[in-house]
């Protein structure tokens, strides 16, 4: 009897550990400007002059996985908070084993997420994702410096957020791929920035029909980048 | 051998024990009277316990939570005056700031659809958020507030024994929170007793007729039991030239809620002096005044006051006869709200 034990809880530790080494397929996000990867609080040229990043956080949520229309894995308690200061968050594990030829994802937490009071982990408010004055998540923050911004410190500040009607600024993303050890998914700051207008509208910290335009565009940003 | 599997036994034991320990939480629910609506807050998500309840006490009354330490949840908010402070039309907070609006009473929390003036928060444990972080409130933020609660050994324990965490995160300490605030429950007033049919208890001849005032004119958006519908309405306030504040408007963005503010509950208004979002009424004869000649007629009144209320002085007494049997004594005495000891 004993030995049978031990014999059982061997293979189960076994069988754990050998689930633990089969690698997950998993994304990552790599955010560019005029075609390079970005880094925070680096200078790029831009508008004749340069800019620079201090901040950028968005959160990635419902990731699910697709196969000829139809899904085949929905990950389960699915919020991220991606911040370009983590590196490691900027990596999304997913489950390997599966064929699917697209994956979408949420940019921003959906509305009944938004509704149903505290929460922990990358949702909990201490994250800085919250806005408190207007309860809700902020789905994406983006902050730097360019001469476009004007005075006193050139900053430009992009707050989306919002889940009421009419301007709900979640926003879904939807990308074609294959299954493949990693893959990566550009998102174009330099087109995030254009339509932005910094030299018109250098702040953005509230929820309404901006922030829902600026979002809508920001989730079409993301692609998938082909390693060929 | 056996020594082996008698120590794996004595661990298993002490484990086996310990979970035990941990889930030995005092869980409680929360009790009102039986023809009451059921709560809108889903316990679910955060069930009341006696650990829960007193670490939210706790934080209630810790003026930790503000950026210079002086300023509590309680300071605009004490249990003696249905939770909010009475002689400040406009409520102010750290260094003396003022801010924009009258901190509202707190009673019956658990039915709330939406939380303060302009329902800026949609759910009551993220409510917490905004006096922490307002400049003109305790000018903090909650990573702050976790952090400095994370340096203090009673909050550890007291985060564990509500929770079984010792490391203390903005969820649990807004659920905390919540807890404590959900507890409120005012529901022991003489219009109460007189509901219940409680033995030897009758509204007077004036009160009654007051009743009937009531429901003729101001029952549809102070609606019974709450005595709120939790609704917003516009009751044709002037607005304050220099506050210019468009209430509701300001969180939905849309323009048929201009000027709507939350429908305060009538519950204890005795002791929730002044009146209005800005305060602007210190006396009760005040607020009757003002909806017998005062409404300025907009695009968005209320539909019920269109008409305009029509009471004679003899009414208004009786109607004031009525609204101070709200007044819930056992509610604003209740020890287990006040400071902890």
């Amino acid at each position: 009897m004993k030995k049978t034990l031990l014999f059982l809880v061997c293979v189960g530790v076994l069988s754990t550990l050998m689930g633990q080494r089969e690698e997950a397929s998993s994304f990552t996000i790599v955010p560019t400007f005029g075609g390079e990867a970005v880094s925070l609080e680096q200078a790029y040229a831009f508008a004749g002059d340069s800019v620079s990043f201090s901040k950028l956080r968005f959160y990635i949520s419902a990731v699910s996985l697709w196969q000829e229309g139809k899904e085949v894995w929905a990950e389960k308690k699915s919020y991220h908070l991606i911040d370009l200061a983590e590196p490691a968050s900027m990596n999304l594990a997913l489950k390997k084993g599966l064929a699917f030829d697209e994956v979408r994802f949420q940019l921003g937490i959906d509305s009944i997420t938004n509704v149903s009071g505290a929460m922990g982990g990358d949702l909990d408010p201490t994250k800085g994702m919250y806005w408190s004055w207007n309860t809700g998540y902020i789905n994406f923050k983006l902050e730097g410096k360019s001469a476009l911004a004007g005075i006193p410190n050139h900053d430009f500040i992009y707050h989306l957020g919002g889940y009421l009607p009419p301007y709900p600024s979640v926003q879904w993303v939807k990308l074609p791929c294959s299954p493949a050890k990693e893959q990566l998914i550009q998102f174009d700051l330099s087109s995030f920035l254009q339509a932005a207008d910094i030299g018109n509208q250098p702040r953005l910290m509230s929820p309404g029909e901006p922030a829902a335009k600026l979002s809508a565009i920001a989730a079409s940003l993301f692609k998938m980048i082909d390693d060929e | 051998m056996n020594k082996w599997i008698g120590l794996a036994a004595s661990l298993l034991g002490i484990l086996c024990l310990a979970a035990g320990l941990a889930s030995q939480r005092d869980y409680f629910e929360l009790k009102y009277p039986a023809d009451w609506p059921e709560p809108q807050y889903d316990f679910t998500q955060n069930p009341l316990s006696r650990e829960g309840v007193a670490l939210g006490r706790m934080l209630f009354y810790d003026p930790v939570l503000s950026r210079d330490s002086m300023i509590s949840c309680s300071s605009c908010h004490l249990s003696y005056t249905a939770f909010t402070h009475v002689d400040h039309p406009l409520s102010h907070g750290i260094e003396d700031r003022i801010g924009t609006r009258n901190s509202p009473s707190l009673m019956n929390l658990a039915w709330g659809k939406s939380f303060m003036w302009d329902g800026a928060a949609n759910h009551l444990d993220m409510q917490a958020m905004a006096p922490i972080a307002h400049e003109t409130e305790m000018d903090s933020d909650i990573a702050t507030v976790v952090e400095r609660l994370q340096t203090k050994p009673n909050y550890r324990q007291a985060f564990y024994a509500a929770f079984d965490d010792s490391t203390i995160t903005g969820e649990h300490l807004l659920k905390a929170l919540a807890q404590f605030q959900l507890t409120f429950v005012s529901a022991n007033s003489k219009y109460d007793q007189v509901k219940r049919q409680a033995p030897g208890i009758a509204f007077s001849e004036q009160e009654q007729k007051g009743y009937m005032l009531y429901k003729s004119n101001c029952a549809t958006c102070h609606q019974e039991p709450l005595f709120t519908n939790g609704d917003f309405a516009n009751n044709g306030l002037p607005m304050d030239s220099l506050l210019k504040d468009h209430g509701r408007m300001n969180i939905s963005l849309d323009p048929t809620d201009d000027r709507k503010f939350k429908v305060p509950t009538l519950r204890n208004l005795k002791f929730s002096h002044p009146y209005m979002h800005d305060g602007r009424f210190e006396k009760l004869s005040q607020v009757l005044n003002h909806y017998v000649k005062g409404i300025e007629q907009s695009e968005t009144l209320a539909g019920e006051l269109r008409a305009g209320v029509s009471l004679t002085d003899h009414e208004k007494v009786d109607l004031t006869a009525f609204l101070l049997t709200l007044t819930d004594k056992e509610f604003v005495f209740n020890r287990d709200y006040a400071y902890p000891r």
